[in-house]
């Protein structure tokens, strides 16, 4: 019972910092003090003071106002890409699980090669290539990352095809929508929970990294990833106070997300052996 | 009439190997028929083709030649909704009750989703009646009916997929070692419940097993299988009393040894 309550408390202490900096960034305009746009190079590089409690950087730009609004940007655009590439790799992996033969092998194929292609490099280049638009990043994101989907729904519609209740719906006449969408899908659920809450902290950090090279969310617009990169080429030694906040709220997201993801799927693990017991 | 089901010399063949060059024979020219609101039971021990045979009746898998006859006409011609009306009207029962029912749903959808799928009744009310009575038939109550198929004992599932099977009104019931898999106690009640329930409805069962003594209880004819023929077919009596292929002996001899 003491192992069930500590996982309850670590489920409430993570959820509790992911919905915080979640709330912070939904309601940014409402928290923060000053505009994070807002240029006054009078009050360039101030330490940590009164009106500005994280101080200001280069610009005179308020720290704290940034950090507020910094996590909007790339929030959103990793919930948009994880849909786009659950959305991708469920339609790729239950053809691919479903059909089985030909069109597994082809699809197969393809997966095999875009997962030996180097995530990081393939992302840069097409953002390079495209422009760094929000939708050329989702695109990126998507491109490198729906094989990680769509490889867990086939071996997972593989294993739930198997099992005698879907014979027995193709023995009762039931269509193939009918059983991938009553029968497959409702069991596999559980397991693409758990990879979209993993994988929406993975994409957090690609786009902070792609920020980081230029290559992401474009200035002004107040990101993360963007004020690190920014003021850590040379402010390091003399303004480090720019460096904490901002990564400390990646680390703070990622490490949740990635937290919660692994409580889930604990959670539906020990459910599942419960089951068994029962 | 012709008979309710009839095998034409049915083969299946499964090709293996790099080029296909490899095939094994897993049903091979096996005939038969099935008599209406009788018993055929097909014994034989594993591997022998009787799942195969099975899988070919349902339509899961296509034949390599001959031909099924379903009240005198070729299953394959069937067109769609010939063939929708052969799905209902043929049930099958698997070992596995508890895996024969979806995990993820209450027991209640599962059995309101198959009669949705084939149109029968207009409202849920009227579909939850129709569930009620058959679930009283099988000797189930309703309270059951919220539950999840893990929640559930062998026996009960087997008694739910019965009702469910039922449900549809089909025609013939496709019995693949449906007490396998259940204690010896709840087995003989299984038993007595089919029996009623061929009085009842007028059913037609293809029995499968491997357990011959089980046949001879429940059977009118009987078709022996070895490595995917059928070596012996006749009726109970003639099975039972004087066996006359080699392996019907050895089977009933293990039998009677055992005892």
């Amino acid at each position: 019972m003491t192992q069930r309550k500590k996982q309850t408390l670590k489920l409430i202490a993570v959820s509790s910092i992911l919905a915080l900096i979640v709330l912070m960034t939904i309601f940014a305009p409402h928290l923060a003090p000053y505009d994070p746009t807002a240029v006054q190079m009078d009050q360039r590089l101030l330490a940590p003071c009164a009106a500005h409690p994280l101080g200001t950087d280069a610009l005179g730009r308020d720290v704290l106002s940034r950090v507020i609004y910094g996590g909007r940007a790339s929030l959103l655009l990793a919930v948009i890409a994880t849909c786009c590439s659950m959305g991708a790799g469920l339609f790729i992996g239950i053809l691919a699980g479903y059909c089985e033969g030909v069109v597994d092998m082809i699809i197969s194929g393809i997966s095999n090669i875009f997962q030996g292609l180097p995530s990081t490099i393939l992302m840069i280049a097409l953002v390079g290539v495209l422009g760094s638009s929000s939708s050329s990043i989702v695109l990126a994101l998507v491109v490198t990352s729906w094989v990680g989907f769509s490889r867990l729904v086939r071996g997972e519609v593989l294993k739930v095809k198997q099992e005698l209740y879907i014979e027995g719906m193709r023995c009762i006449g039931a269509s193939h929508w009918h059983i991938i969408w009553r029968h497959i899908l409702p069991n596999i659920r559980t397991n693409l929970i758990v990879l979209f809450t993993t994988r929406v902290g993975r994409v957090v950090l690609s786009v902070a990294g792609l920020s980081y090279l230029g290559l992401g969310i474009q200035p002004p617009t107040p990101d993360w990833g963007e004020m690190i990169s920014g003021s850590a080429r040379r402010y390091f030694r003399s303004a480090p106070h720019l460096l904490w906040a901002p990564g400390i709220c990646i680390i703070l997201l990622t490490l949740s997300i990635h937290l919660l993801g692994d409580f889930l799927r604990d959670w539906f693990d020990v459910k599942q052996d419960l089951v068994k017991e029962l | 009439m012709p008979d309710i089901l009839e095998l034409r010399a049915v083969c299946r063949t499964f090709s293996h190997g790099i080029f296909h060059t490899h095939t094994t024979k897993a049903v091979d020219q096996v005939s038969f028929s099935l008599e209406r609101g009788k018993t055929f039971g097909l014994v034989g021990n594993s591997g022998c083709g009787k799942t195969t045979l099975s899988r070919l009746i349902t339509r899961l898998l296509p034949l390599t030649s001959g031909q099924i006859l379903f009240e005198g006409t070729d299953i394959a011609q069937f067109d769609r909704k010939e063939t929708k009306h052969y799905h209902r009207s043929i049930q099958m029962i698997f070992q596995n009750p508890e895996a024969s029912l979806d995990p993820s749903m209450r027991l209640r959808d599962s059995l309101l989703e198959s009669l949705s799928l084939h149109q029968i009744g207009h409202t849920r009310e009227e579909r939850m009646e129709k569930i009620l009575h058959m679930l009283a038939l099988v000797g189930l109550s309703e309270p059951l009916l919220s539950r999840y198929p893990h929640q559930i004992s062998g026996g009960e599932a087997q008694r739910l997929v019965i009702c469910r099977a039922l449900l549809l009104e089909p025609k013939i019931l496709l019995l693949d070692e449906p007490t396998a898999m259940l204690d010896v106690s709840v087995q003989a009640s299984m038993m007595h419940l089919f029996k009623s329930l061929q009085q009842e409805f007028g059913l037609t069962y293809l029995y499968i097993t491997h357990d011959i003594e089980l046949l001879a209880w429940i059977s009118d004819t009987i078709g022996v299988m070895q490595q995917g023929r059928l070596v012996e077919l006749g009726s109970r009596q003639q099975i039972m009393e004087a066996p006359v292929h080699p392996y019907t002996r050895a089977l009933l001899d293990s039998y009677s040894h055992w005892k």
